[in-house]
């Protein structure tokens, strides 16, 4: 409006065309027409000027009467936001007066809002990819309930077709307490062929599951078939990381288009578990192709959180010359705030990719793309299980870091779940972040039958790593060797309990709820460069937030692990909404 | 299965799974390390019928042949500790005690015949 008022196009127009200038023989009655006409519509412009940045001020969206979590105060009310950031934050009366009639008003009845949280490792990227074609097990509490998947599941896939369970499930969260058998699985889906995978250390598969595998002899090699008493196959093959990825790579694979409607049904999921952001390392199991479904709905403005994502070595031997070719035309930072790329790992070489003994050549090697990675400042992450053998990534990375420091590329440590103080100290020196995981809450006896009770104590040493002022960023490592549920890490961090139920960490390392959010939130955003926009609630930051169901801060500790969101916004923009929230979600493209 | 043969098993056996340790990375934290003199190690907890933790209470670990060895859990109800190095960890009983308790099951979580050197079994105790 503004601009058409006092556009001048119409004269210009007709002296461009050669048009006579109809003023010459315009009476004066029709000039001074024209003079009102003209002045009416500057006064409209010039009230339109002084309206419109009022309007622009008004909220898109407030949320009300709720408890407000922000991490340096104590709770508010209500927050506005405004283009898809937090205008402001205060008591209801506040945020309220700050609206207009085109606000959209949330009235959150007393519920809890949290900032978004972030898981800062785990597969989202891959978990997609299989999420609508892959039976899941995960937080199912008895086998018969396991097994009932299989059969749901048998009922809408074509007989004779795989029914895959990929990992994210321990024996011990089943009622039941014990791995299924082959028996139970043939019997329960005998017209279908089955995978179960538990974790990286053991698959089973239906009678004629290895037959219909066609396992290569190489592979077959390093692949053991575990027997009975009598020595009779039970139907679980065993073997390390390495081979039952391998063994998971013969499965029949999802088309295009069941990726695409598996990544956006596993982000959604992650939205109803509260997580408004994933960091992705890559890993096992995941091509290069296998980005393109994730590009696709960025493309389409459908993702529905924010990804950031490092890219692992695709190819043993050729580590430096395929991260060259690759990011080419990939800078580090590239992409805007739905979808990052943010580096290399968390296979930086396959030499020092679950390796305890590495050589100084595979050493070598990782140092030489880690020199490249300083040249085009970018950030690295590392795969690394244990402290015992972390010393050979250390002191590659300290090679590295004396030539030129790295503490402004923010790389990190992923794991390391029995981080010593020494392992911390030389991270910390060097400017090395630690990305920690809840593996403990699966596997957390297995690791006491190794060790021995007296270290646990301080496994992971949560609270020793914040107080040395070590970065840290919480995470499951989903989907197949945990749940990606944030809530259950952030009960497994508040009282150190595997799914056994054995206390694994002692008073000393377990932190405050508000530290471990800020974990799960501005700990994990720093990883990305991101927390000085999203990570916590606060005026100007990015409006990524989670109503949720039950009061964090206040519900018994065992609770925790239940909690789910109600509602659940990223950029303003309600991704995710259930029950009262249900009429406030927004449909896609949410950008 | 002759002696000699239990021992050959046993080497094998050990050699592969401290092999497949090496090679896998996985789950091999900065153990003990102490299988390679004493043997396998046998570890659970003992709880009640609840599932609480169940400290001081006595375990056995009982060898088909030669004496058992005795310890107690510590304050999260767990056990673990050695036989010796010849013994196949199939032929090892255990069970467990406790004044004013009565054992309910046992439960061995590390399958028959495997080839782990860390032997998981739970003891559940029943007040009485």
């Amino acid at each position: 409006m503004k601009c058409r008022a006092a556009d001048p196009g119409p004269r210009l127009a007709s002296k461009e065309t050669g048009v006579p200038d109809q003023r010459r023989t315009a009476s004066r009655f029709t000039l001074a027409l024209r003079r009102v006409r003209d002045t009416s519509l500057a006064i409209v412009a010039a009230v339109a000027a002084f309206v419109a940045p009022a309007s622009a001020q008004s909220p898109d969206t407030i949320l009300i009467n709720g408890k407000i979590v922000t991490t340096d105060a104590a709770p508010a009310q209500a927050l506005s936001v405004h283009d898809g950031k937090i205008a402001a934050i205060g008591s209801s009366a506040e945020i309220r007066a700050t609206a207009s009639p085109s606000t959209r008003v949330i009235d959150l009845g007393g519920r809890t809002v949290i900032p978004g949280l972030i898981d800062s490792h785990i597969h989202a990227i891959r978990a997609g990819l299989t999420w609508k074609t892959e039976v899941h097990w995960i937080g199912i509490r008895t086998l018969t309930g396991a097994l009932d998947r299989l059969r749901t599941a048998a009922k809408t896939m074509p007989k004779g077709s795989w029914l895959i369970v990929a990992g994210g499930w321990t024996p011990r969260q089943f009622k039941e307490d014990r791995r299924p058998t082959q028996a139970e699985i043939a019997a329960a889906v005998p017209d279908h062929h089955v995978y179960v995978q538990e974790l990286y250390s053991r698959v089973l598969l239906d009678p004629g599951g290895l037959a219909a595998l066609g396992v290569p002899p190489e592979l077959a090699a390093r692949v053991e078939t575990e027997r009975d008493k009598d020595g009779a196959p039970t139907g679980w093959l065993l073997g390390d990381n390495r081979a039952i990825s391998d063994l998971f790579d013969l499965l029949p694979r999802p088309d295009f288009a069941q990726k695409l409607a598996g990544t956006r049904a596993f982000f959604r999921a992650l939205n109803a578990m509260g997580l408004t952001g994933v960091i992705d390392p890559g890993g096992y199991n995941l091509s290069i192709p296998d980005y393109q479904p994730l590009f696709t709905i960025w493309r389409e403005g459908g993702l529905s959180l924010r990804v950031r994502y490092s890219l692992s070595a695709p190819r043993r031997n050729h580590e430096l010359e395929d991260f060259q070719e690759l990011t080419q035309v990939l800078p580090m930072g590239f992409g805007d705030d739905w979808l990052r790329f943010n580096g290399i790992g968390e296979n930086g070489t396959w030499g020092l990719y679950n390796n305890d003994k590495p050589t100084d050549a595979q050493k070598d090697q990782l140092a030489e793309v880690l020199r490249w990675a300083v040249g085009r400042g970018m950030t690295a992450t590392f795969h690394w299980h244990n402290d015992k053998a972390v010393h050979h990534l250390l002191d590659v990375l300290e090679r590295v870091d004396r030539e030129t420091p790295v503490a402004k590329l923010r790389w990190s440590i992923a794991h390391l779940n029995d981080a010593s103080a020494d392992s911390l100290r030389r991270m910390k020196a060097m400017g090395v972040g630690w990305l920690m995981q809840n593996a403990f809450y699966f596997r957390g006896e297995a690791f006491l039958g190794q060790r021995g009770s007296e270290p646990m104590r301080f496994v992971p040493p949560i609270v020793t790593a914040a107080r040395m002022g070590i970065p840290i960023g919480g995470g499951t490592d989903a989907h197949r060797v945990m749940g990606p549920n944030p809530f259950v890490c952030l009960q497994w961090m508040l009282d150190g309990k595997t799914l056994g139920g054995a206390v694994m960490r002692g008073p000393e390392e377990i932190p405050s709820r508000l530290e471990a959010l800020r974990i799960y939130t501005e700990g994990s955003a720093w990883f990305v460069f991101d927390e000085g926009s999203r990570g916590s609630l606060a005026k100007g930051k990015l409006a990524d937030l989670v109503v949720l169901d039950r009061d964090y801060l206040t519900v018994p500790v065992e609770e925790i692990g239940g909690t789910t969101a109600l509602l659940t916004m990223v950029g303003g923009r309600v991704v995710y909404a259930a029950g009262a929230f249900e009429a406030y979600e927004d449909r896609p493209p949410f950008r | 299965m002759t002696v000699l043969m239990r021992m050959i098993a046993l080497t094998a056996g050990t050699a592969l799974a401290l092999g497949a340790q090496a090679f896998a990375g996985g789950d091999d934290y900065d153990a003990a390390n102490d299988t390679e003199g004493a043997g396998p190690a046998y570890f659970g907890f003992v709880r009640d019928q609840r599932g609480a933790p169940v400290s001081d209470a006595q375990v056995f670990l009982t060898p088909k042949s030669g004496e058992p060895v005795a310890l107690k859990t510590n304050v999260l109800g767990l056990y673990r500790s050695h036989v010796n190095k010849d013994v196949v960890p199939d032929d090892v009983t255990i069970s467990c005690e406790k004044s004013g308790y009565k054992q309910d099951k046992v439960f061995r979580r590390t399958p028959p015949g495997a080839k782990d050197m860390f032997i998981e079994t739970d003891c559940t105790l029943r007040r009485l």
